[in-house]
């Protein structure tokens, strides 16, 4: 079965995507989603149905699911990897925390737990996708759920779309992400972005928090990513997206 | 610790050796008895008898001393009455002194010797001519090599039955600390080896339990979660059309209800091992704030460091949370982390109802609930309880303390890094 349909006002041809998921329901509507999306699905409800595809055809990349019926996904992505490079997205409900570790040790180029954002899953879908058109290194790209840091091309992205931001806000989120999870002083913020030609007045910290807000927050009054703590500084949230 | 081959050990050598002792002593008192001289009496009296008369010539005297030694096999000195010496045959005489000597036998450190006075006054001592060893050393000293080679032969074999001990000791405390995969080997055919074997078989009973308990939960999760994402995906799909309170809604509902399993999946693998599975430093500050956005409520203190797990204690602050923003409602709710003498005090407080003096124990055990809770089917009664159990694995607590005025205070404290 196949599904989906280009979205007429984009020009380029539709990204043809393989599903592998015995939930065939969840697989229909993930089809209409990312159909609507401009993603083509094509869905297979077992290991063996879904080699069966990548034999006849080929794909740009694959969901997958890690149980399967006939298999265990870890087994089966394996087995894809060896054989081709295109991208695998694992998708599981296990959702303990050595099955990301790996599912990516054994050759997934990302992963999603269930339930997720229909949104997110999109967005990690371009993400793998564009990763295997570029040449820029892997460890070049921070990612913390919808939102990606390339430090090579020095763009940010959310859910795939770039965000503007000057080169003074982009060291200052890359020093913030680079420590995501630990507190920054604004003192400490000015001293890691010291060598940045500041192009503004005489602006602060602060101020440029809230440009950056602005670019990648979905509710720059509400952030998630960037927060502030009182009398201490910054910190740049390492679990992002969460529901 | 006592080692159980070392006891073994020293009682079989004590054994031996009060066996030999016991032996060589009872041999000797039987040959002290046998070895009664009549005959040695007998012999002096004769020699006495034919000693020439004293008169005689001291050649004489010597003649006839060496007829004697030859014959009798004694050695043999002939002293005159003031005690000065006549003759000898033999080895040199001992120490004689005539003051002290008196007929009789007498027992010396060279063998038992015979004195005699004879009637003339004259002095005659005798001794065996060599006194070979006795009977009663070499059965002694027979017992002892005996003995010597049972405690050589002995020790291999106790020592390797020592060994087969502490190995399925070995075994056993791997397999309490939480290896599953501990086996020992069963060597021979005896009842250790039994008990090895035994043991194996209830390590691999053990083993399936527990795998199986796992494959369980994990079958669950996953049974669970597949039709959570499927309403997930249908709800994001509902898109405009939608009333946005109602999807926000059903999206909360999803939410808890993830959050729900993930609380049981945790509490059941807690139960199943003990300490953390991993350790890194996390600044709980940045923790504590980035879990505390979620509910739109800046966090404040001081930066501080901790070891630890950090999805546990992501889950730790999380319930805090979830608990404040159940009871309190709307109302504000205060995350702070400081430093205190080498603590890492976080506090969770709320304006809420606050807990009643009596329930601020009870409200750490699992499935309690408080009264209004219990009402309004709200939460599971597992939050607090991982709390509890999530800081005490870290080598801290939380607990419940008294808020000034209304509303409810916890208190998480954990070692700082």
């Amino acid at each position: 079965m196949t599904s989906g349909a280009t979205r007429p006002d984009t020009g380029r041809m539709a990204e043809r995507i393989l599903m592998i998921d015995d939930d065939d329901r969840l697989a229909g509507m993930v089809s209409d989603y990312l159909g609507g999306a401009g993603f083509r699905l094509t869905l297979a409800g077992t290991a063996r149905d879904g080699e069966g595809w990548l034999k006849r055809e080929s794909f740009d990349a694959i969901i997958l699911d890690l149980m399967l019926p006939d298999a265990d996904g870890l087994d089966l992505c394996r087995r894809l990897r060896a054989t081709s490079d295109v991208p695998i997205l694992m998708l599981t409900a296990r959702g303990e925390p050595m099955d990301r570790v790996v599912g990516l040790e054994i050759g997934a180029d990302d992963y999603l737990a269930k339930p997720f954002e229909p949104r997110e899953l999109q967005a990690r879908l371009r993400a793998i996708l564009r990763r295997k058109g570029s040449t820029a290194a892997a460890s070049d790209i921070l990612r913390f759920g919808r939102l990606e840091i390339d430090r090579g091309a020095r763009v940010a992205r959310l859910d795939g779309e770039e965000r503007s931001l000057t080169s003074y806000q982009f060291a200052l989120l890359i020093a913030l992400a680079e420590r995501a999870g630990r507190v920054l002083s604004r003192d400490a913020l000015m001293d890691l972005t010291k060598g940045e030609k500041l192009e503004a007045f005489d602006r602060s910290v602060d101020v440029h928090i809230s440009r950056i807000r602005a670019a990648i927050e979905d509710d720059p009054k509400k952030p998630r990513r960037i927060l502030t703590l009182r009398g201490a500084g910054y910190v740049f949230a390492r679990d992002q997206d969460r529901s | 610790m006592q080692r159980l081959y070392i006891k073994f050990y020293l009682t079989i050598v004590a054994v031996l050796i009060v066996f030999v002792g016991t032996a060589a002593l009872l041999w000797r008192l039987a040959e002290e008895d046998a070895r009664t001289p009549q005959y040695l009496d007998v012999a002096a009296e004769l020699t006495g008898a034919l000693l020439p008369d004293s008169d005689a010539a001291p050649a004489d005297d010597q003649k006839a001393i060496d007829a004697l030694h030859r014959k009798l096999r004694f050695d043999l000195a002939l002293y005159r009455p003031d005690g000065t010496i006549l003759a000898t045959a033999g080895r040199p005489p001992p120490r004689f002194d005539v003051r002290k000597a008196r007929p009789g036998w007498r027992r010396s450190r060279e063998g038992p010797s015979f004195t005699l006075q004879l009637p003339d006054g004259r002095w005659l001592v005798a001794r065996q001519v060599r006194e070979r060893p006795s009977l009663t050393f070499w059965i002694t000293a027979f017992l002892a090599i005996v003995a010597l080679a049972i405690a050589v032969g002995v020790y291999p074999v106790i020592r390797g039955l020592g060994r087969r001990i502490e190995r399925l000791k070995a075994g056993v405390e791997q397999l309490g600390t939480g290896d599953l995969g501990a086996r020992v080997k069963v060597e021979g055919r005896d009842e250790i080896a039994a008990l090895a074997e035994s043991f194996n078989r209830s390590a691999e009973r053990i083993e399936g339990l527990v795998e199986a308990h796992r494959l369980l939960l994990a079958n669950c999760s996953h049974e669970l979660r597949t039709p959570l994402a499927r309403i997930g995906v249908a709800a994001s799909l509902l898109g405009e059309q939608a009333d946005p309170k109602t999807r926000e809604s059903l999206k909360r509902d999803i939410a808890e209800l993830d959050q729900l399993i993930d609380q049981i999946l945790l509490t059941s693998r807690l139960e199943a091992v003990s300490g953390l599975d991993r350790r890194e430093p996390i600044d709980l500050l940045a923790l504590a704030a980035e879990e505390a956005a979620h509910y739109d409520i800046e966090a404040d203190g001081t930066p501080v460091t901790v070891e630890g797990d950090r999805l546990l204690l992501r889950r730790l602050v999380r319930n805090l949370l979830e608990n404040a923003r159940r009871y309190a409602g709307d109302g504000p709710i205060e995350v702070s982390v400081t430093l205190a003498a080498g603590r890492a005090v976080l506090e969770v407080r709320d304006r809420g109802p606050g807990v009643p003096p009596d329930e601020r124990e009870r409200i750490f055990e699992p499935f309690y609930r408080l009264a209004a809770a219990r009402e309004s089917g709200h939460g599971s009664g597992l939050g607090l309880a991982l709390v509890r159990e999530i800081a005490r694995r870290h080598g801290g607590d939380a607990v419940c303390l008294a808020a000034e005025g209304s509303g409810s205070r916890f208190c998480v404290d954990l070692p700082a890094a």
